[in-house]
């Protein structure tokens, strides 16, 4: 199972990796740089794959991440899905992040350990999307559920599969932007 | 047809979700049964050293007592901390407690980053614990960016007594790139055979964790000691199924003791950290609960440095302590004031007390003692 976690931790890289080769690269050609960038990722070295260098940086991507990383290739997903989307991720983020560094006595990193009410919060957020036709956010909740169910990463915590970091820098700027163009 | 369809998947993910996840932990402390010395009757006090000078600079032991009674001590060793030719070294002390093996490294950097599938630029502190499966766990530490505010737990299995490894594995402890978790503090063990590691922080906050672990070795829930900035490298004494008394090292702020904290519920709630009598110089310690029934904690009994290390004993569970000084300088070290530090205890089956800690960043020292010793010094 460890050696499934490991690859699937390196596939994130490697798509990471392909989705900045796909943006980056001239329009016409975007597909032929992504398929390079994610080639890179495989070489060797030192012993360890470039991948396993950017991983030491990221550290594991959520699956939310990697599927907006997928939806990036095939034209990205309707701006008010994209709003929400970024919403969430944002005021999660700041709602876990500098609690679980140590700002205060509260840890709400512990919430997604033994996950039932983390799981019913989910939940009603699924819902929510369903009503909403946000399929795309559904998707992201299910996969993320699913996949910390079938224990894919190594961090058996489902905030981790819900969210990152870098989802969550991302999602400020992005709430951001959108907000500004609104 | 198509919301249909969502709705039913929705259901069905989080049925199954449900079902896969985590139970809250029940389960109580391990209290081992108190067993008759078979070890001498007179004291016993003797000073030796674990390392072997393989490396110039050593830090950090931890050790545990083989099934044939022998003793296995683990520490981290390179040109210096933090060096990215550090590795985990480990030696055994031999049946007839005389006489420590050569060292022999037992992780390095590359098997490390080639084992978790990412770059590791160096290794830290080693914890060794046995599990109640009867393997030995070998938990350590890695950075891959920064300094040590950006640690990150490994563990290793051993199934023979430490002779082999299997491969090294990471515990993900923390939301934010799985950085800022620091293990130094023997386990404590569950009646349902899982163990809990006591973990602190040193990034945003410096702060005490307490991290269950499933019997397979995967992080099943987390509890915090304490909080903010002035606190780490806890190390928690089971005193009965649910109380347990944890110390902590102090950082910062005065008063520089050695900080408290107790529960009362197996660890899933502590109370806020208070200051003991004792001293801490923002130096790690260590505690245990022997097999008579008092608890004895090595320390730095300064202010300011770490220039002795001492003993102390309570025989009330912590609530007052009896000063025992016991090390001084084996010998001179250059001219610098010698420093002691980062000490580690356990008691064997025979009733005598092992203590590692680092002297001078340059020896792994090992002292053994027992408890006529200890009566005879008070």
């Amino acid at each position: 199972m460890a050696a499934t976690q490991s690859v699937i931790g390196l596939f994130g890289v490697t798509l990471l990796l392909a989705r900045v080769g796909f943006a980056l690269g001239p329009r016409q050609r975007s597909a032929r740089f992504a398929v390079l960038a994610a080639a890179v990722s495989f070489i060797p070295v030192g012993g360890l794959a470039v991948a396993g260098y950017v991983r030491g940086v990221t550290g594991d991507l959520s699956t939310t991440t990697l599927l907006l990383l997928c939806a990036g290739f095939v034209g990205g997903i309707g701006r008010s899905e994209r709003l929400t989307i970024s919403a969430l991720v944002a005021s999660s983020a700041l709602f876990l992040y500098p609690m679980a560094l140590g700002l205060g006595p509260f840890d709400p990193y512990r919430l997604g350990f033994a996950p039932q009410g983390l799981l019913l919060g989910v939940l009603a957020l699924a819902l929510v999307a369903w009503f909403r036709r946000f399929y795309f956010l559904l998707a992201c909740l299910l996969v993320a559920v699913a996949s910390h169910g079938l224990g894919l990463f190594e961090s058996t915590n489902l905030w981790d599969y819900l969210l990152d970091p870098w989802l969550a820098v991302v999602s400020i700027y992005d709430l951001r932007s959108l907000r500004r163009n609104s | 047809m198509k919301r249909i369809a969502w709705l039913a998947a929705t259901a069905l993910v989080f049925a199954f979700a449900w079902k896969r996840a985590t139970p809250p932990i029940r389960s109580s402390f391990e209290i081992e049964t108190r067993r008759s010395s078979t070890g001498s009757l007179d004291p016993v006090f003797e000073q030796s050293s674990a390392s072997s000078g393989v490396t110039p600079r050593v830090h950090s032991a931890s050790a545990v007592e083989l099934d044939d009674g022998r003793i296995r001590a683990f520490w981290y060793g390179g040109t210096r901390e933090g060096a990215m030719d550090v590795e985990i070294y480990s030696s055994v002390l031999d049946a007839e407690r005389s006489q420590w093996s050569r060292e022999v490294s037992v992780a390095t950097r590359s098997q490390t980053q080639r084992d978790v599938g990412r770059y590791v630029k160096k290794l830290g502190n080693p914890v060794v614990s046995r599990d109640r499966d009867g393997r030995l766990q070998l938990f350590y530490v890695s950075v891959s960016v920064g300094g040590w505010s950006g640690s990150s737990i490994n563990v290793r299995t051993s199934d023979d007594e430490g002779e082999s490894w299997g491969a090294a594995r990471r515990l993900v402890t923390s939301p934010f790139l799985n950085i800022s978790t620091l293990v130094r503090a023997p386990a404590v063990h569950y009646t349902d055979k899982t163990q809990a590691l006591p973990v602190y922080h040193e990034f945003f906050g410096k702060f005490g964790e307490l991290i269950w672990l499933s019997r397979d070795g995967r992080v099943r829930d987390k509890a915090r000691l304490s909080w903010g900035q002035s606190s780490l490298q806890p190390v928690v004494v089971p005193l009965d199924s649910n109380h347990a008394l944890g110390l902590l090292r102090k950082s910062g702020a005065s008063p520089p003791r050695i900080l408290a904290v107790e529960t009362r519920d197996a660890g899933k709630s502590w109370s806020a950290p208070t200051p003991t009598p004792m001293a801490n110089p923002d130096a790690a310690i260590a505690a245990l609960r022997t097999s008579w029934g008092e608890l004895l904690i090595a320390f730095n009994d300064s202010e300011v440095d770490r220039s002795n290390l001492s003993l102390a004993v309570s025989d009330n569970d912590g609530d007052s302590w009896e000063l025992v000084r016991v090390l001084d300088p084996p010998e001179p070290i250059h001219d610098a004031a010698p420093r002691f530090a980062y000490p580690w205890m356990l008691e064997s089956a025979d009733g005598e007390i092992h203590l590692l800690y680092t002297w001078n960043r340059t020896r792994i020292v090992h002292v053994r003692f027992n408890r006529q010793w200890l009566q005879r010094n008070r």
